[in-house]
């Protein structure tokens, strides 16, 4: 059996291009049991080769078909059931139960992660989102939280080359307005970063590159657009 | 020039996040408090010349009792908490290497230690110190001896607390420590001859696996003003809980659990 194997790249080598392939055959899910009784529950399988390469590609799927454990999965944060997958560039996982310390301010968590220019780009895409930088981030409001966290990975992925964004329902709790925001931010920066993102709603969503969804355990996916919306094509994905 | 990764982010976040709480600076000042209080609550109004030796033994009793109480538990909810975030798998999946995150949140507890010591340490040579030059000079040496072998003692105990806090619950990761501290520092009087003086394997090797935190207690040489150990038996007793130390450390290190 093979395992996933990662390539994380130091961030150094700006002119490659992050890449993720996912094998077929690859599963994707959790062994169950003791030892020597384990059994393989398998939430998604690759039925054919996936390559990606730097760009928006999304994963729309419903509640409990595996999003989670296959992004993971691609983090390096749990092994694959069987299979494997390829990373270049850089991780950044942003899951949907991260928090930050609540104590601090975003403002003091920016100043300790970033200097320099990095600094104040997420600054300015804090300004841009409307996030009080002032204010204690345990007494953020959900979507608050979701921009700190954003911004936070947004600028660190920027900052280090070939980068693979990996986001868990980053949208969750937000406006409509400030979806909208961010979904510009990701259509206009996407030279070295492949950003895999986990979304329930794709009405925010114009511009992306590709769209994978989950159906009955399989993992499916196109380049290309159907009809006039990604809702669409997934619509006509998961018909299929 | 872009930089986004701040050298030793995780040491200044988990440190900012124990500032912010207040707590430390009150550590701090109670050393004061204790040093300044406790001693008069002895007689010393009948010989005020214990005054002095009463204050450096307040200083170091407050920095045991630190080390009992509010560092494990710092280190204990710190270690829990990055876990329950998920800031450690963030950083996992980034490439982080285990052992910089587990020595950074380490760090942010054993700096108070490092803190609270230095303090300890100023008090003796600043107010306690005797007025001849010679035994001021001993005394000097003694001071820094101690230092020394606390730190050795302590800092190891920090990052097993934080590596328990990532792995278990927060008591168990408070409680582990604390009963290492307890049988290494005051049991360990009580079983010397029940296990050293055993004809017993067993018991004799019981004996040399526990903690020997008592070699590092020079409270008894400050109080009667013994001057510093001799250079071979300081570093024998320095190798020995560095050896302990070092042990923790790594035990900690396998214990230690980025995933959420």
């Amino acid at each position: 059996m093979n395992h996933t194997f990662f390539k994380p790249d130091s961030g150094g080598d700006t002119a490659r291009q992050p890449r993720l392939s996912i094998s077929h055959g690859t599963k994707f899910g959790h062994r169950t049991g003791l030892g020597w009784n384990k059994k393989m529950r398998v939430l998604v399988e690759a039925p054919s080769d996936v390559q990606l390469t730097a760009g928006l590609h999304l994963f729309v799927a419903p509640n409990g078909s595996g999003k989670t454990t296959l992004m993971r999965t691609l983090a390096g944060l749990h092994p694959a059931l069987n299979g494997g997958a390829a990373v270049t560039g850089r991780i950044h996982y942003v899951s949907d139960q991260m928090q930050l310390d609540e104590e601090l301010t975003p403002r003091a968590i920016f100043r300790i992660w970033f200097s320099g220019d990095a600094l104040i780009s997420a600054t300015r895409l804090a300004e841009r989102l409307g996030l009080e930088v002032g204010c204690v981030f345990g007494k953020l409001s959900r979507g608050n939280k979701q921009k700190v966290l954003l911004i936070l990975a947004e600028t660190m992925a920027a900052d280090s080359g070939p980068s693979l964004l990996f986001l868990d329902e980053p949208l969750a709790g937000m406006d409509a307005e400030t979806r909208a925001v961010v979904a510009e931010v990701w259509a206009s920066t996407n030279a070295s970063i492949l950003r895999l993102v986990v979304l329930h709603e794709l009405e925010a969503v114009r511009k992306a590159d590709s769209l994978f969804t989950v159906c009955n355990g399989e993992l499916r996916h196109t380049f290309e657009r159907a009809g006039d919306s990604w809702s669409e094509t997934c619509r006509r994905l998961r018909a299929i | 020039m872009r930089n986004s990764d701040s050298r030793y982010a995780l040491f200044w976040l988990c440190l900012a996040g124990v500032v912010r709480r207040g707590s430390c600076w009150l550590v701090l000042l109670g050393l004061f408090v204790f040093v300044w209080g406790a001693p008069l609550l002895t007689p010393w109004d009948e010989k005020p010349q214990i005054l002095q030796p009463a204050r450096a033994q307040a200083a170091w009793i407050y920095v045991w009792m630190v080390l009992f109480t509010w560092i494990p538990f710092q280190a204990a909810a710190l270690g829990r908490r990055l876990r329950a975030e998920g800031l450690l798998e963030f950083l996992r999946a980034r490439g982080e290497g285990a052992f910089s995150v587990y020595l950074q949140m380490g760090a942010a507890v054993a700096v108070w230690l490092v803190a609270l010591v230095l303090l300890a340490c100023g008090v003796n040579v600043m107010w306690c110190s005797p007025k001849d030059p010679m035994e001021a000079q001993l005394w000097l040496g003694l001071v820094a001896q101690y230092g020394a072998l606390f730190l050795v003692v302590g800092i190891p105990l920090c990052l097993l607390g934080v590596a328990l806090g990532t792995k278990a619950g927060e008591v168990v990761a408070f409680l582990a420590p604390v009963s290492l501290l307890f049988c290494g520092l005051i049991a360990a009087s009580w079983l010397v001859p029940l296990l050293a003086g055993s004809d017993l394997t067993l018991f004799r090797s019981a004996w040399v696996l526990l903690p020997h935190y008592h070699l590092a207690d020079l409270t008894p040489r400050l109080i009667f003003k013994m001057g510093p150990l001799g250079w071979a038996q300081f570093r024998d007793t320095l190798v020995c809980l560095t050896l302990q130390g070092v042990s923790l450390t790594l035990l900690g290190r396998c214990l230690l659990r980025t995933r959420s």
